[in-house]
Order: structure tokens, then sequence, then C-alpha cells
């Protein structure tokens, strides 16, 4: 303040003085010299005074003289001292201005305060403040004060009383924080503080101030609220922008069993637990950055290593320029509460037997999986295992020795895997596996090697041991899809081929393996779509009864009239649907159309059966007969009675039980039943006991082979007896030549069908061949008029040699063998030998070409003597030129027996 | 068993027609899975399913391929070409089917024998006949402006 009064003005103040110094001399001198001239002037020209006069004129010069004495001794200082009170009070006026102006400025109240002897106060002087705080102006408490005392909140009046007198007693400086109340308006904190001075009268006087401190107080107030509440239950922490703590609380402290010492000034990464990607804090510090807070849980490593969630809420502290200066952070332990979730998710999203993950998580682990392994360039694997053999364990040792046994696998299936991988149960004992982080498939082939090998590992269950295997089924990512549902069904299906084929292994999914089995089930679909567009159409192929010269029946067979391809026979599509219910589709409507085509073959006057091919999975579903019934409905027993279904021999005995049910339904419909291909499938007399069908059809491969392979002629024979023996009707499928008829009608097979009578037709065409159909009159040499039993005799001979020289050539490597060269050239003694000389020579002796016969067959028997003994002696040049020479020979021979035959036909037909 | 190696599918085999590329890269992995799985001592199952799935694929196939010869004048264009085509088709079909006539009568056809058809018929079917008809088809004009990419 003292700067405010600059040094130059003192200096005007000294020139001034001096100046009137100057004056009052000159005033002075100047009247001593005007009394002094007055003097001269009068004495001269004044009369002679009289002592009277003298006198006078003594006193007016002393007068002259005292005058200025008096007004420089008196008037003088008067005056100044007029002017310097003057100057005081302008002076006065002027601080008391600047003060009142000051004061009026203050922020608090400047006020007087003086308690007199009789208690009561009055406020001599206070600012403007006072009307704003105490809301009483200045000169309403200037004689009498008691009212500040009734605004002052009664809790602290006593107080604040008590602490006024204090200061008036012992003159000590009043210090003094307090309330005011004003109604319901919130308290207004004041802080007191004034210089007490004793006066003449006894009564006190302050002077001092008075401040608002409530916004302190509530500053205070929330600090304190602030430290109250870091100091929670909850652990709170206070970082840095570079997420240094700061400060920490109990409780943290508690949390994560770190002190203080050892948390300050550390950074956040102390606790970090390695259970979060780079994602996740990435996502944290986006949250934190662009709304200011993040809340969440995070796996925090304490100090002791032990791992624990905790649900974390931070937030950003911003100054005023909204730049973030401090993270705060409140961590709530949830261990309890995850326990507590983990339970409910236990039930959730685990399988309560063994504790793994169900399908649900599994879903949910995939897709996590998959993102980590795209992110780090790694193959992940989803497998789908299945076990063998455990369906026998719970069969034999029960479902409690079941349950221990897929405990005990989920067990070993965890043990073999890493933590971050996970094995789930989908229910029975099925597993899946979903393995990540490998960077080579061969690295994957290895943890699935030791996956086999672990749970192949016999088991000890209830005191038994007990054998199974796992057969797994896995697809890759990234080479699969990334569609979890899609890679577990691919996953599927390869662990489904693996049960089918190999068991006990592994097997990945290959992509274009399944793009196969798509497109297969794509043509299924268009098999299908064909069907009801009717492409299809049924061909069929008569069969005739040789013997009888007529035609009792056909087979149909169906064809596809493919738009593109063109006509296409059964099996060139028949197996691609065989495995599907398409085949079951196709075959009712095989059904449907040969019942179709019976009645109006029936009203055309054509009465013959038809037969129609039936496939293992038709005749095993459940619901056949029922169809078969459907179907029947509408069409006369006439019509039932003439529809046979025809029945693979493999295929009936599939399952003898099921196919014999099936059967036995039907022919209870009146339908007919023949067993198709018969011979191929090894049937035991019993199963054909059970079967009990009406009709036997040797398949086509016998009878094309029976005159030339003695074993088909074996099976041909057997089969016709078999059907004797059991009264069933029998027809040879495969007749392309007329030896065969021949040769089927003298073995007592008269019923026959094949290309040598007639090839599939439409059935337009069947009905004209029907009605142009002739018996060929070869057939009837079969007929009992002695004349043709030599035709039969020479077909046989025929037969005969064949299987003597198929003998001969079979028997050259079987080291048992103990014919000799010697008996090979007794050429009496095979049976066309016995024949020829016996019964042959009596019908045949007056025809040269039998004649002729006779020296071929012993050059046939001394070629095959000679093919022995070279063959014998290692001789393989000449054992071949022998071997090539007997079937030259062999060929011959056969020759002039067939001409013979046909000179014999002509003869026998004329 | 490395008298056959296995067909690795390369640009030498593509035709250029996505649809029958797609389609041969399945008849090849289907090639090569008889190599891999077929050993000296086949079991009937396992020819009756290979012979099977080489049926079905190749009719599957074969009609794709046919389809295309009709719809783009094939057979006007290129008769000759048209109809070798055509027949290679037909042969594959009867010569599988044969195969599997024996195996149902009990003639195994040895591992030897089934991969060295299927071998040729791939190769020779891949590399001439439908190399034939794919630069037809990309030279149709038709073709092209059906198939804009």
């Amino acid at each position: 303040m003292s700067r405010l009064f600059p040094p130059k003005k003192l200096a005007l103040t000294k020139t001034k003085n001096s100046q009137s110094v100057k004056h009052l001399l000159l005033a002075l001198i100047g009247s001593i010299f005007i009394g002094e001239t007055l003097v001269m002037l009068f004495i001269d020209r004044l009369p002679p005074l009289s002592q009277w006069h003298e006198a006078l004129l003594d006193a007016a010069l002393l007068l002259t003289l005292i005058f200025p004495a008096i007004y420089f001794f008196v008037f003088h200082p008067l005056k100044i001292q007029l002017t310097k009170q003057k100057q005081a009070e302008a002076t006065q006026s002027e601080a008391l201005d600047r003060l009142r102006k000051i004061a009026s400025q203050v922020p608090g109240i400047v006020f007087q305060f003086q308690l007199r002897l009789d208690g009561s106060s009055c406020i001599p002087y206070a600012n403007e403040s006072l009307l704003k705080i105490y809301r009483v102006s200045p000169q309403d408490v200037r004689e009498d004060a008691s009212y500040v005392f009734t605004v002052v909140h009664p809790d602290d009046l006593e107080a604040h009383l008590a602490s006024i007198q204090t200061s008036a007693q012992d003159l000590t400086p009043w210090v003094q924080e307090y309330r005011l109340k004003f109604g319901e308006e919130p308290d207004c904190w004041l802080l007191g503080n004034a210089l007490p001075q004793r006066l003449a009268d006894g009564s006190t006087l302050w002077h001092g101030f008075i401040t608002d401190i409530t916004e302190r107080k509530q500053v205070e107030a929330e600090l304190q609220v602030a430290a109250i509440a870091f100091e929670s239950h909850e652990g709170m922490v206070i970082t840095d922008t570079n997420n240094v703590i700061v400060k920490v609380n109990q409780a943290f402290m508690k949390l994560t069993g770190y002190s203080s010492e050892e948390l300050i000034n550390r950074k956040m990464k102390l606790l970090k637990s390695g259970q979060h990607d780079a994602e996740f804090y990435v996502a944290m510090w986006n949250s934190l950055i662009h709304t200011g807070t993040w809340q969440g849980e995070i796996w925090n490593r304490l100090k002791n290593g032990e791992v624990h969630p905790q649900f974390v809420t931070i937030t950003a502290v911003k100054n005023n320029d909204g730049r973030v200066i401090n993270y705060v952070a409140n961590y709530t332990d949830i261990t309890e509460r995850k326990v507590i979730e983990e339970k409910v998710n236990q039930l959730a999203f685990y399988d309560s037997l063994t504790q793994l993950p169900n399908r649900v998580l599994l879903a949910d682990r995939i897709h996590q999986t998959l993102a980590r392994c795209r992110r780090n360039q790694e193959i992940a694997a989803v497998c789908m295992l299945d076990l063998d053999g455990f369906k026998q364990v719970n069969d034999t040792l029960g479902h409690a020795a079941g349950d221990q046994l897929l405990r005990d696998v989920a067990q070993r299936l965890q043990e073999c895997i890493r933590q971050e991988d996970t094995a789930a149960r989908f229910g029975g004992d099925e597993f899946a596996l979903l393995l990540g982080g490998f960077t080579k498939v061969s690295e994957c082939e290895q943890t699935l090697e030791r996956i086999v090998a672990a749970v192949a590992v016999p088991y000890r269950i209830a005191g038994q041991i007990a054998h199974i295997s796992a057969s797994i089924g896995v697809t890759l990512f990234p080479e699969d899809s990334s569609d979890s549902d899609l890679l577990l069904r691919h996953a599927d299906q390869v662990m489904y081929e693996v049960k089918q084929t190999s068991k006990n292994g592994y097997q990945l999914f290959n992509s274009v393996h399944a793009k196969r089995n798509q497109t297969a089930q794509d043509f299924l679909k268009k098999i299908g779509v064909a069907l009801i567009k009717g492409q299809f159409e049924l061909y069929y192929q008569p069969t005739v009864d040789c013997r009888q010269g007529k035609v009792v029946g056909a087979e149909a067979l169906v064809r596809w009239n493919h738009p593109i391809l063109g006509l296409l026979a059964p099996f060139e599509f028949i197996p691609v649907i065989e495995h599907d219910d398409l085949i079951i589709t196709l075959g009712e409507w095989t059904i449907q159309e040969a019942l179709r085509q019976l009645a109006e073959w029936h009203e055309a006057g054509f009465n013959i059966q038809i037969s129609v091919n039936i496939s293992a999975r038709q005749l095993r579903n459940q619901e056949f007969p029922e169809r078969l019934q459907a179907m029947l409905a509408g069409y006369d027993v006439e019509i039932i009675e003439r529809l046979e279904l025809e029945i693979v021999e493999t295929a009936a005995l599939e399952n003898v039980i099921v196919g014999s049910d099936a059967i036995r339904k039907c022919r209870a419909m009146g339908v007919r039943v023949a067993l198709d291909d018969f011979g191929t499938g090894f049937s035991s007399l019993a199963n054909l006991k059970h079967l009990a069908v009406d009709a036997l059809k040797i398949d086509l491969s016998f009878v094309s082979g029976m005159l030339t392979t003695s074993g088909d002629m074996a099976i041909v024979k057997s089969v016709i007896g078999l059907a004797a023996s059991f009264r069933l009707h029998v027809v040879a499928e495969g007749v392309e030549h007329v030896d065969q008829v021949l040769m089927l009608l003298e073995l007592g097979c008269d019923v026959m069908q094949g290309y040598g009578l007639a090839r599939p037709m439409p059935a337009k065409q069947m009905q004209s061949w029907l009605a142009e159909f002739t018996p060929d009159p070869l057939w009837s040499l079969s007929a009992s008029h002695l004349t043709s039993r030599n035709y039969f005799e020479l077909l046989q001979a025929e037969a005969n040699h064949r299987y003597w020289t198929e003998r001969v050539l079979a028997n050259l490597d079987d080291p048992r063998d103990e014919t000799t060269p010697e008996s090979l050239r007794d050429y009496r003694q095979c049976r066309f030998g016995e024949w020829y000389y016996d019964e042959g020579a009596s019908h045949f002796h007056t025809i040269s070409e039998f004649d002729a016969l006779d020296e071929v067959h012993q050059n046939v028997h001394q070629a095959a003597a000679c093919l022995l003994e070279h063959h014998r002696a290692g001789m393989e040049v000449e054992a071949d030129a022998a071997k090539t020479q007997l079937l030259t020979l062999q060929q011959n021979m056969i020759s002039l027996l067939h001409s013979l035959r046909v000179m014999l036909a002509d003869e026998l037909l004329k | 068993m490395a008298d056959y190696d296995l067909i690795v599918w390369n640009d030498a085999l593509v035709t250029g027609i996505d649809k029958i590329d797609e389609q041969h890269q399945i008849l090849v992995n289907l090639f090569n899975e008889a190599n891999t799985k077929l050993t000296v001592n086949n079991n009937a199952g396992f020819l009756e399913q290979i012979t099977r799935d080489m049926l079905s694929y190749a009719l599957y196939h074969f009609e794709t391929e046919e389809e295309l010869m009709q719809e783009y004048g094939y057979i006007e264009d290129k008769t000759e070409d048209n109809d070798t085509h055509i027949q290679q088709h037909r042969s594959f079909s009867a010569k599988v089917v044969a195969v599997r006539n024996d195996i149902k009568a009990g003639i195994l056809i040895s591992r030897e024998d089934l991969l060295s058809f299927l071998n040729n018929w791939l190769i020779n079917h891949i590399l001439n006949t439908d190399k034939r008809l794919a630069a037809f088809l990309l030279q149709s004009k038709q073709y092209r402006s059906n198939n804009k990419a």
C-alpha cells in the first residue's frame, strides 16, 4: 500500500513550508519599515508633543511593532493549525472513504463489535456484506446487535457466545467457526476473526472480519465422504495416465495381498493374469477413451499367484481442460459370485455326468478358439469322438459301470489335451474335442494319435477289465469352414465313416470328399425328380415254360429314360440309390406300375404273371407289408396272385428273421415271392425252410457257365434238386442258347428267361410279342420220344468232355493230385469214353462223323498225358505246346459233336 | 503300392469350365482314394463301394457335360467330337457295370487292372476329350455370354 503514496508528494510539502517562512519574514520587515517611515513623517510635522502625546505615539509605535509580532506569533500558527486541521480532516475522510470502498469489496464482513458491560452489544461499524450474509443492514445493528445472535444455528449458539465471552475476558483474539441458519435453507458456515480491546467504559470492542466458508466446508465434507468412500470394502486404485499406481485403499491391498509400498509407483501390469488377450485390452481402452468409463470382469493375479475374477469399474478423471489426469478403478472380488455363476453354468453348460462342457458351451468355445487361431494363424481341430464297444460294456456290466466308463474316458481325454482345449460330451458315448494352437497338421495328428491310444488302454470297472476304443472324425480350421455347426457336422460325417470302416482311429475331413457326398446327394434328388417326372419306365422280359412252350410271365425291369444320357439300365443307377429310401419309392412305383400292367394285360386276354424286384431296404422296411396291402387294394385276386416279388437271395439273408416275416406277410396277401439270383448267397437248407418262398431263380452266372464248367453245372443241378425237394418252382435266368434250354429241361427246370428267349422290351412291344409268340421247335427235342434222347446224350457227352479237360488243366498245379500220365492215356476211363464205346456206339454207329470222334478223342487224351509229363518235368515250353495241342484237339472234338447234333436235330424236326 | 502315383490336381488338368473342373477334381479324388485304399487282396465290399461311387459320380458328371454339349450345339458343330465324347462316356459306364457284375459273380478285378483303367480313362478323357469340349465352349459366344464372370 505504501507504494500508493509516492515520495514526490513529500517534496512538495517542504517547498510550501519554506515559501511561507519567506512571506512571513517579508511581512515582518515590511511592517517594521512602514511603521518607522510613518513615525519619521509624523515627527517632523507634528507640534512638539505633550507627554501624553508622546506616550500615545510610543504606544502606537509599539503597537505597530507588536502587531506583526502578534500576527507572527499568534495568528499565523493558528492559521497553520487550522489549515492543518482542515488538511487532516480531508485526509481522514479520504481514508474513510477508501476504507469503505475497500471494505465493500472485501468478500466477508468487516466489522466492529462492542460488548458492553451490561451484556448488550452493538455493531458500530460493519460493511455492506453484513446485509448479504446476516441479512441485516449495518444501520439496524449499530445500536443493538442482538439480532445477529438470533440467526446463529441453534447447535452452535452456545459455543458462539462462549467464544465471545472468553475473548472479552482474556482479550484473546476471537476466532470461531459457526453456522447461520435461515429457515430451511442450507447451513451457512462462517469463520469469525477479531481482535478485542477494552474501552474506557469497560466495554469490549472488537475489530475484525467474518468470512463465508460454506463452500470450503462442503468441499471438506465431500473430501471426508470421499476419504471414507475410498476406504470402503471395495478395492480402489488411482493411477496416473501412464497406468502407474498413485493411491490404493486398504481393501485393494487386502484383495491383492500386496502392501501399498509394493503397489504405489508400480504399473498396474503387476496384477496381469495373462488370461485376457490383446483384443480385450484394446476394447477396454477404447471404452475409456470414448466414454470415460469401462466396466467388466478382469482376472487378476494376486501376490500369492492365484488368479481371481474381479468386477472392475474404471473411470477417467479429467481436469477442467477435459484432459485425463487420473484413472480411478474400483475392484470387487467376484470369486464367490463366480462360484455361484459356475454352479448355474454347470447346469446349463456342462454335462452332469462327466462335468465336461456340453454342446452349447462347446459352440461358444469354438467361436473363441477360431477367432484366436485366425489371429495367430494357427490350425484348430474340431473332432467328434464315438466310443467303439461302449454298448457292450453297458449291456454286460450295467449302466452304473457304463457311467463310470464315461467318466474315465472324460478324465483321459482331459489329460490328453491342453488347458486351452476343450473336451465336451454331447450325450451317450458321444464326445467332442476342440483343439487349437497347432502350426502344422502333423502336430494335430500327434495329439489325435495320443487320444486314440489313451482311450484304448483297458479300463478297470467294477472289478472287471473293459476294452473300448475311439472312432474320431476330425475337421480342421481354416481348411474347412468357420461355422461351428458346419464344422461339427463335418467332423460327425467323418466320424461316422471311421465307425463304418476301421474303428479305433481318426480320420480327417476332406472337403473334396464332402463335395463328392454332396453331389451324390444332389444326384439322388435328381433321380427323385426324374421319378416324379415320369422318366422311369418298366421293360418286361418274358419267362417261358419251354417244356409246355408257353409264356408264363415276365420280369419287370426298370429303365430310366434319361433326357441326356439316354436309356439307362437298372445296374447303372440302382447302385446309386439302393442305400437310400429312394429305392423304396422306386420299388413302390414299380409294384403299382406292374399291377396296372397286369390289369391291362388281363383285359387284353394275356394272363401271365409279372415279377417285380424288391430291394433289401424295402424288404426290411417295417411299413412295407402295410404299404403293399394298400397298393393291392382295388385289384382282384386274379391280378394279385399274378404278382410276384423277387427278392435277391443275399438281401433276404441279411436278416433271415425280418426277411422271412416280410415274405410270410406278402404271401398271406396272395402275392407270390421268389428268391432271385439264387446260388450266390450260400443259403443253408434251414434258411430256405424259414424263408418259405414260392420259387427260386437260378442266377444267370451258373446257367451261362453250366455247359462249360462242372462247378456251375453242379450248382444248377443242386438248385433244381433243392427246389424239387422243397416243392418250389424253379426258374433259370440268363439262358442264351438252345443247348442251355435243352440241358435245363433235361435237368428238370422248365421255366426260364434270358436273351436266348427274349430281351427285355417295353410293355407295348411285349403285347405284340406275346401275340406272336411261338415256341422254338428245338425245345420239343426234350420231349419223351426216344430219338430226342440221343440228342441230349450228345449234349451231355460234349459237356462232359469239356469238364474233363477243365479238370486236367486245373489239376496240373495241385501238388496233391495223383493223376498219372498213364491214367490220362486211358481214353476209355473218362465219362465220354464210357458213353462213346457203349451207349453212344449203339445209337450212332451208323454215322461217319461219330466214328471220326474216336481218333480225335484218343489224341486229346494223348495230348493231356504229354502235357502232364512235360509239366511235371519242368519243361514249360514243351508243356505249353502240349497244352495248345490239347485245346485245339478238344475244340475239334466239340465241333464234331456239334455238327452231329445239328444233323440229328434236322433229322428229328423233319 | 507305388505302381500308380496319386493324381495331384494341377493346371494341366484344368479345362477352364468351372463346373467341369470341379467335378473332375472329385473324380480325381475318387481315383486317389481307390489308389490308397485298394490292396492286392481286395475285398468285394470295398470294390463294390468304389465302383458304385464311380458309377454314380460318372453318371452325374456325364450328365453335366452332355447337357452342355446339347445346349451349345456341340453335336451340330463338332459331330465327330461329340460322338467320340459320348462314346467314351458310355464305354466307361459299361466297363464299370461289367466290373460290378464280375464282382457279383465272385470275379474280383485286380487292383492293377482297376487302377490302370481308371487312370488311363481319366487322364485321357480329361486331357483330350474334355479339353476339346472346353475349347469349343470357350469359343462359343453364347456360352461366354451366359457365363460372364
